[in-house]
C-alpha cells in the first residue's frame, strides 16, 4: 500500500529544482566584482522574495484599505446619459396669433 | 517592393472595401492587410522618405529607419495574429474600425512630420472607441464615450503643442524635441496615449470593457505607437525616466488589486510601458534598445494574455477573478498557453521576454543611480505576481467561485482560430527565447547585452524562483475581492454629475433666462405700440380682447409704422454726426 | 466680356418663373425643372471655374451693355467661381432629395416650392457674382424673401419663427443698405471696382468707417453672428427638413462671403485691422459664438435645434478666420464654408430621412435607428466625425487652417477656443451615435424605449445624402487642390497685411 503523503507531486519538486539552479548559479562562472548592491550573494534572489512581499504589502494593506469601492461606484453616472435629467432648456415661449 | 508607400495604406484601402466583399469572406480578407504590409517593409529600404505638398508645407508621410522599422514590424505581426484570433467574428465594423486603427498606428510610426503624425492619431483614437462601444453594454457605451473625450482632449493638447511649435520654429518636422513651451504639450499628448501616470486611468477604464477581438488590438498599437513617439521625440530626458519608473511600479500595484482580469493586464501595460519609457528617458544606445525589444516583446506578449483571457471570457461569460477559479479542468491548454506568455512577460529564460526588459534594465545600471534599478527590479516582480502568478492562480485553480452549490461551470467552446492564434504567437515567444538574432538585428542600434550571460541567467531565476517562493506562502492573502480601488479617473468621474449640475445647467438657464425676458419685454411693448394713446390716457395698456386685438381707441399706429419712425430717427442722427464731422 | 457670370443668377432665375408655371400643374415637373436649372447653373459655374482656377482671368459681364461705374457689373473671379460651384450644387443635390420629405411634412402645393427654391439660389447666386454693392443688396433681398416664403413651411411654430427672421433680416438689410447710401455719399459709386480705387484717399472720413460699420453689422446679422443670432434656432427647428437642408447649408455662409469681399476687394487693405477694429470684434464676437453654441447645442433634445445651435458655432469659426486676418486663417474660413455646408446640409437631409421614416425629432427616441437604417447611419457618422474634425474628412482640414491661422498670429484664447468646441462638438454628436446603435433589447438603460421599426431611407434621398458624405471626404482629400486652384489668389491682399 503507498503512503500517499510520502509521494510529493511532481511540480513542488520541479519547482525546488528551479531554486536550486537558482543558488547554484552564483558558485558558476566568474565572480562579479562587488560594485553594486546587486552584485552580493543571492541579493536577486532576497529581493525577489521580499519585493513580492512588499508589494503585496503596498497593494493589500496600504493602498487596498483607503482606495477600495465597490465595483458599481460610478454606476449612478451611467443613469446619466440616459438622458432622463432635465433640463433647463425648454420651447420658446408660446406667441399668441395677431401680435405684431 | 511597392515602391515608397506608407504600410498604412494597405490597412486603409483594405478598410473602405471591406464592407463590400462577401459577408463570409470579410475575417480571412482582414488579413490581406498585415500580410501585404509585411511583404512590403522587408523590401523597404532605411532612409526611404516619400513627400506631399500639403497648402505651403512639405510632409513627410513615409519616413524608414531603424527605430520605426522596429515598431513597422511586430505592428503588422500583430495584426496579422490578431486577425486570426478574430476569424469567427462577424461584426465589420469592428474589422473597418481596427483596419483602420491599424493603419493609422503604422501611420503614425513612419510619419516624418507632424501633421501627418497627427492626422493618424486622430484616426487611431476614433478607431479604437468604435472598439469599445461595439460591445454594446451598457458600461460600454459610456466607457467609450469617456474613452473618446480623454483622447480627444489629448489629441488637443498634442495640437496646440505641434501648432506652436511650427508658430516658432516654422517646421513640421518629427524629430527630438526639446522641453520649451511647445514640447511640454506634445510630451503631455504622447504620454496620454502612452498611458502614463497620472493620464492613465482611461486605460483600465476602457480596455476591460472593449470586445473580446478589440482589446487586442487597443492593448497592442495606441499605448505602443507613443512609445515609439517618445523615443523618437523625447529621448535622454530624466523627467521621462522618472515617468516611466513611477509608471513600471504604480501600475503594478494595482494590477495586483484588480479583478477583472482585463484590468490587471491594463494596469499591467502601465507598468510596461513604464519601462518602456524608463529606457527612453534614460536616453543610451543600450537602453534605447532595450526599450525597442521590450516593445516588440510586449505587444507580442500583452496581445496574446488579452486574447487568452479574452478566450475564458468568451468560454464563460465571466472576466473577473472573484468569479472563476478552478478552469483547468475545463480549460486545461489555455492555460498552458496563457503561462506562455505571462512567463515571457515575467522575462524567463528561453522566451522571448527574457531577451528585452532584462536589457533596459541592464543598461540603467550602467546610466543611472541604483535606485532606479532596483525599483525596475521590483516592477518585474510584481509583474510575474500580478500576471505570472496570481491571475493564472485564482482563475486557472483554486476553489470555483461565484458559482451556486454544486452548480458545475458551463464552458461554451472556444473557436479553433483563437487556439491557432494564441498558439502562434507562444511559439513565437518561444523561438525568439532560443533564436533572438532576427530582433536583435532590427534593433536601432548595435547590440551589446547579451542575455544568456551568467549573471543574467542568474538574475532571471532567483527573481523569479524566489518571489515564486513569497507567492506561494502568502497566496491566500491575494485572494481577488470584487472591488475596484479608485485612481486619478476620480478626478473626471466623481464630479462630472456635479459639472453637469453646477456648470452646464446655470450657463444654459442664463441664456434662456436672458431669452425669455427679451421676449417677455417685447410681448410687453406690443400692445402699448398698438395703441400709445390709451397709455398715455390711462398708464396701462388698452383692454384686450379674447383675439388678442386691443380694443381701439381710434388712434392706432401700426408696428409698420412705429418701426419706419425709428428707422428714421436712427438715420437721423447718423446723418447729423456725420455731416457735423 | 464673358457671359457666364450673368448666366448663373438670370438662368436661375428663368428656371424659376417656368418651374413655377409648370408648378402649378404638376409638382414633379416643377422639381424637375428646378434641379435642371440647379445643373445648368451648376454646369455654367463650373465652365467658369475652369477659366478662373489658377489664376486665371477674372470674368466681367456688364449689364445692358452700360459699363461700369455707370452700369452694374457681374465679376466672376475665384472667389465667385468657388462659392457659386459649391450653392448650385448644395442646391441640386438638395431638390433632389426634397420630393419625398415635403410630402411627408407640408401638404400638397409642393409646386410651389421649387420655384422659392430657385429664387433663392438665384438670389445668392447674384449676391456671389455682383460688382456692385448696391445690386449686393437687390439680390440678397431677392433671396431673403425667397427663403421666408420657404421656411413658413413645417411645423406649428414655423410662420411665426420666419416671421422673427424676416424682422431680423430686415433690420440687417436696412443697416446694410444705409451703409451703401453712406458709401455712395462719400465715394460717389456703388461698383465695387470703382470704390477700391477711391476709397484709400477717403478712409479717414466718418461717413465711409460708419458705412463699414452698418454693413457689416448689417451682413452680420444675416450671418447669424453672435449675439445676432437669436432668429436662428427657432427658425431651423421648425422648419420642415427640405428648407433647413437648402438654407443652413448655405444661406448664413453667402452673407459672410459678402463680408469677406467687402473686406478684400472694396475697402483699403488694413482699413478692417486698423483704423476701426471691425476684425477684432467679429473675430471676439464669433469666439463667444462658437462656445455659446457649443454649449447651448448639448442641452438640446431636440435633433433640429442641436444642429441649430450647433451652426452658430460654426459659423463663429468662419467669423473667426475672417477676424484674424491672415491669409491661413482667411482660407480656413473659405474652406469651412464649403465643409459645413456639405456637413449640415447632410446632417439635416438625414433629419428629414429619420422625420419620414419615423415621425421622430427628438434624440432620446433614436434608440436602435442604426439597425433599421444602417447606411443612413454611416452617412450621419461621417457627419459628425467632420463636424468634430476628425481626419481625413473635411472638417478636420479646416479645422486645422484655423488653428494654424490662430497660431501664426498669436491669439491663443481663440486658439483655445476652437479646440474646445471640437471637444464640445464631440460631446453632442456622439451621443447622438451612442443612441442610434443602442438596442434596447440589450441594454438595460433603454430598455422601456420603443424602438425604431422602419425601412431604411428612400433611394431619391439616399443618393443625395451618400452624394454629401463622400462630398465631405473629396473636399478632405483634394482640400490641397481646391486651396491651391481658388483660394490662395483669393487671399493674396491679405499677405501684405490687409
Amino acid at each position: 500500500m503507498t503512503d500517499r503523503s510520502r509521494r510529493i507531486p511532481i511540480r513542488y519538486v520541479l519547482f525546488g529544482l528551479v531554486l536550486l539552479v537558482a543558488v547554484g548559479f552564483e558558485f558558476v562562472g566568474d565572480p562579479t566584482p562587488r560594485e553594486q548592491i546587486w552584485d552580493e550573494v543571492l541579493f536577486f534572489g532576497v529581493w525577489g522574495f521580499l519585493g513580492c512581499l512588499v508589494l503585496s504589502l503596498l497593494a493589500k494593506g496600504i493602498v487596498s484599505p483607503g482606495l477600495d469601492r465597490p465595483e458599481d461606484y460610478y454606476a449612478p453616472e451611467e443613469a446619466r446619459h440616459d438622458w432622463s435629467t432635465e433640463s433647463p432648456v425648454t420651447a420658446p415661449p408660446a406667441r399668441r396669433n395677431g401680435e405684431g | 517592393m511597392f515602391g515608397s508607400i506608407p504600410p498604412g495604406l494597405f490597412f486603409v484601402a483594405l478598410a473602405l472595401v471591406l464592407p463590400f466583399l462577401p459577408r463570409q469572406s470579410r475575417a480571412w480578407a482582414f488579413l490581406v492587410a498585415p500580410v501585404l504590409s509585411l511583404v512590403h517593409l522587408s523590401g523597404l529600404e532605411t532612409g526611404t522618405t516619400a513627400t506631399w505638398q500639403l497648402a505651403t508645407f512639405e510632409l513627410e508621410p513615409l519616413r524608414v529607419d531603424r527605430l520605426a522599422n522596429v515598431f513597422g514590424w511586430i505592428l503588422s505581426i500583430i495584426t496579422l495574429l490578431g486577425g486570426i484570433f478574430a476569424l469567427h467574428l462577424k461584426d465589420t465594423s469592428q474589422q473597418v474600425a481596427a483596419l483602420l486603427y491599424a493603419g493609422s498606428a503604422l501611420g503614425v510610426v513612419y510619419a516624418g512630420d507632424l501633421f501627418t503624425l497627427f492626422f493618424f492619431w486622430e484616426i487611431m483614437a476614433f478607431g479604437s472607441a468604435w472598439l469599445i462601444w461595439a460591445r454594446r453594454t451598457p458600461e460600454a457605451y459610456a466607457a467609450g464615450l469617456r474613452y473618446i473625450y480623454v483622447h480627444l482632449f489629448g489629441g488637443a493638447v498634442l495640437l496646440g503643442g505641434i501648432l506652436w511649435q511650427m508658430a516658432e520654429t516654422g517646421s513640421l518636422r518629427f524629430e527630438a524635441f526639446d522641453l520649451d513651451g511647445p514640447g511640454i504639450l506634445i510630451l503631455v499628448g504622447f504620454f496620454l496615449n502612452a498611458a502614463a501616470v497620472p493620464l492613465h486611468a482611461w486605460i483600465a477604464d476602457a480596455y476591460p470593457r472593449a470586445t473580446i477581438t478589440g482589446a487586442v488590438f487597443m492593448s497592442a498599437l495606441t499605448s505602443k505607437t507613443a512609445v515609439y513617439t517618445l523615443a523618437r521625440g523625447f529621448p535622454g530626458w530624466e523627467v521621462v525616466m522618472w515617468v516611466g519608473v513611477i509608471m513600471a511600479v504604480y501600475g503594478v500595484t494595482y494590477a495586483i488589486l484588480s479583478n477583472d482580469m482585463r484590468r490587471v493586464l491594463a494596469y499591467h501595460i502601465v507598468s510596461q510601458v513604464g519601462f518602456m519609457v524608463a529606457g527612453i528617458g534614460i536616453g543610451t544606445e543600450y537602453t534605447l534598445n532595450g526599450a525597442s525589444a521590450h516593445a516588440f516583446t510586449n505587444i507580442l506578449e500583452k496581445s496574446l494574455l488579452f486574447m487568452a483571457t479574452g478566450a475564458i471570457i468568451h468560454a464563460t461569460g465571466v472576466s473577473r477573478m472573484s468569479h472563476l477559479g478552478g478552469l483547468y479542468k475545463k480549460l486545461p491548454v489555455l492555460f498552458w498557453l496563457y503561462m506562455i506568455p505571462a512567463l515571457s512577460i515575467s522575462s524567463a529564460p528561453f522566451l522571448g521576454g527574457f531577451l528585452s526588459k532584462p536589457m533596459t534594465i541592464s543598461g540603467a545600471e550602467y546610466a543611472t543611480v541604483p535606485s532606479v534599478v532596483l525599483l525596475m527590479h521590483l516592477a518585474s516582480v510584481g509583474t510575474l505576481l500580478s500576471v505570472g502568478l496570481k491571475l493564472p492562480y485564482f482563475t486557472w485553480f483554486t476553489k470555483p467561485r461565484g458559482l451556486a452549490e454544486g452548480e458545475e461551470r458551463t464552458v461554451a467552446p472556444i473557436p479553433w482560430n483563437m487556439y491557432a492564434a494564441i498558439g502562434l504567437g507562444g511559439a513565437g515567444l518561444i523561438f525568439l527565447g532560443l533564436w533572438r538574432w532576427p530582433l536583435y538585428n532590427l534593433l536601432p542600434y548595435e547590440v551589446v547585452f547579451d542575455p544568456y550571460e551568467t549573471k543574467n541567467l542568474k538574475k532571471a531565476f532567483q527573481l523569479i524562483g524566489f518571489a515564486t517562493l513569497a507567492f506561494l506562502v502568502i497566496a491566500a492573502r491575494l485572494k481577488p475581492k470584487p472591488k475596484i480601488q479608485l485612481d486619478f479617473e476620480w478626478f473626471y468621474r466623481a464630479p462630472s454629475a456635479l459639472v453637469w449640475k453646477w456648470v452646464v445647467h446655470p450657463v444654459v438657464g442664463v441664456f434662456v433666462w436672458a431669452e425669455r425676458v427679451s421676449w417677455e419685454l417685447a410681448r410687453a411693448l406690443v400692445p402699448v405700440g398698438f395703441d400709445p394713446v390709451s397709455v398715455i390716457r390711462s398708464g396701462r395698456p388698452g383692454p384686450t380682447s379674447p383675439s388678442g386685438e386691443t380694443a381701439s381707441t381710434g388712434f392706432r399706429v401700426t408696428m409698420t409704422a412705429m418701426v419706419m419712425i425709428a428707422a428714421l430717427a436712427f438715420a437721423i442722427i447718423l446723418f447729423w454726426f456725420v455731416l457735423l464731422r | 466680356m464673358s457671359q457666364i457670370p450673368a448666366l448663373i443668377p438670370t438662368s436661375l432665375l428663368l428656371f424659376a418663373l417656368v418651374s413655377l408655371l409648370v408648378g402649378l400643374r404638376s409638382a414633379r415637373g416643377a422639381q424637375l425643372l428646378a434641379v435642371a436649372g440647379m445643373l445648368f447653373a451648376f454646369g455654367v459655374s463650373a465652365l467658369g471655374l475652369r477659366e478662373v482656377a489658377f489664376g486665371g482671368d477674372t470674368l466681367r459681364y456688364a449689364v445692358g451693355n452700360w459699363l461700369p461705374p455707370i452700369g452694374i457689373e457681374f465679376v466672376f473671379d475665384s472667389l465667385a467661381a468657388y462659392m457659386t460651384t459649391l450653392l448650385t450644387f448644395t442646391g441640386a443635390v438638395v431638390t433632389v432629395y426634397a420630393p419625398k420629405a415635403l410630402a411627408a411634412e407640408t401638404d400638397g402645393r409642393q409646386g410651389m416650392v421649387y420655384p422659392s427654391m430657385l429664387l433663392v439660389l438665384a438670389g445668392l447666386t447674384g449676391m456671389c457674382v455682383t460688382g456692385d454693392i448696391f445690386n449686393l443688396y437687390v439680390f440678397l433681398e431677392v433671396a431673403a424673401l425667397a427663403a421666408y416664403a420657404l421656411l413658413a413651411l413645417g411645423e406649428r411654430g414655423a410662420p411665426v419663427a420666419t416671421l422673427r427672421y424676416l424682422l431680423f433680416g430686415a433690420v440687417g438689410g436696412g443697416f446694410y443698405l444705409l451703409g451703401v447710401a453712406y458709401l455712395y455719399f462719400a465715394a460717389g459709386t456703388l461698383n465695387m471696382a470703382e470704390l477700391a480705387t477711391l476709397l484709400p484717399e477717403l478712409q479717414e472720413s466718418r461717413a465711409v468707417i460708419v458705412a463699414a460699420v452698418l454693413m457689416v453689422l448689417g451682413l452680420a446679422i444675416k450671418m447669424a453672428l453672435f449675439p445676432m443670432h437669436f432668429w436662428l434656432p427657432d427658425v431651423y427647428t421648425n422648419t420642415a427638413s427640405v428648407p433647413a437642408a437648402l438654407i443652413a447649408p448655405i444661406m448664413t455662409k453667402v452673407s459672410a462671403y459678402a463680408i469677406i469681399r467687402l473686406w478684400l476687394d472694396v475697402f483699403p487693405p488694413g482699413f478692417f485691422t486698423e483704423g476701426v477694429p471691425i476684425a477684432a470684434a467679429i473675430g471676439w464676437f464669433s469666439a463667444a459664438g462658437i462656445l455659446y453654441g457649443s454649449v447651448l447645442a448639448i442641452a438640446q433634445h431636440d435633433y433640429r435645434r442641436m444642429l441649430a445651435y450647433s451652426s452658430v458655432g460654426q459659423l463663429g469659426y468662419i467669423g473667426l478666420g475672417i477676424g484674424l486676418a491672415n491669409p491661413i486663417a482667411m482660407v480656413g474660413a473659405l474652406l469651412h464654408i464649403v465643409n459645413h455646408a456639405f456637413m449640415k446640409g447632410l446632417l439635416f437631409m438625414v433629419g428629414g430621412v429619420i422625420k419620414l421614416r419615423t415621425g421622430r425629432t427628438r434624440i432620446p427616441e433614436f434608440v436602435g435607428i442604426g439597425r433599421a437604417m444602417p447606411w443612413t447611419m454611416v452617412a450621419f457618422t461621417i457627419g459628425a466625425l467632420a463636424m468634430v474634425g476628425i481626419p481625413p474628412t473635411a472638417g478636420f482640414f479646416s479645422k486645422w487652417y484655423l488653428l494654424l491661422g490662430s497660431a501664426e498670429a498669436g491669439a491663443w484664447v481663440w486658439f483655445a477656443v476652437i479646440v474646445a468646441s471640437s471637444l464640445l462638438s464631440a460631446i453632442y454628436f456622439f451621443r447622438v451615435i451612442e443612441m442610434i446603435y443602442r438596442d434596447p433589447e440589450r441594454d438595460s438603460a433603454v430598455k422601456d424605449r420603443e424602438p425604431v421599426e422602419a425601412d431604411g431611407a428612400p433611394v431619391s434621398m439616399a443618393v443625395p445624402i451618400g452624394i454629401m458624405a463622400g462630398g465631405i471626404m473629396v473636399a478632405g482629400i483634394f482640400n490641397v487642390l481646391i486651396v491651391r486652384a481658388l483660394l490662395e489668389s483669393v487671399v493674396a491682399p491679405l499677405a501684405g497685411g490687409g
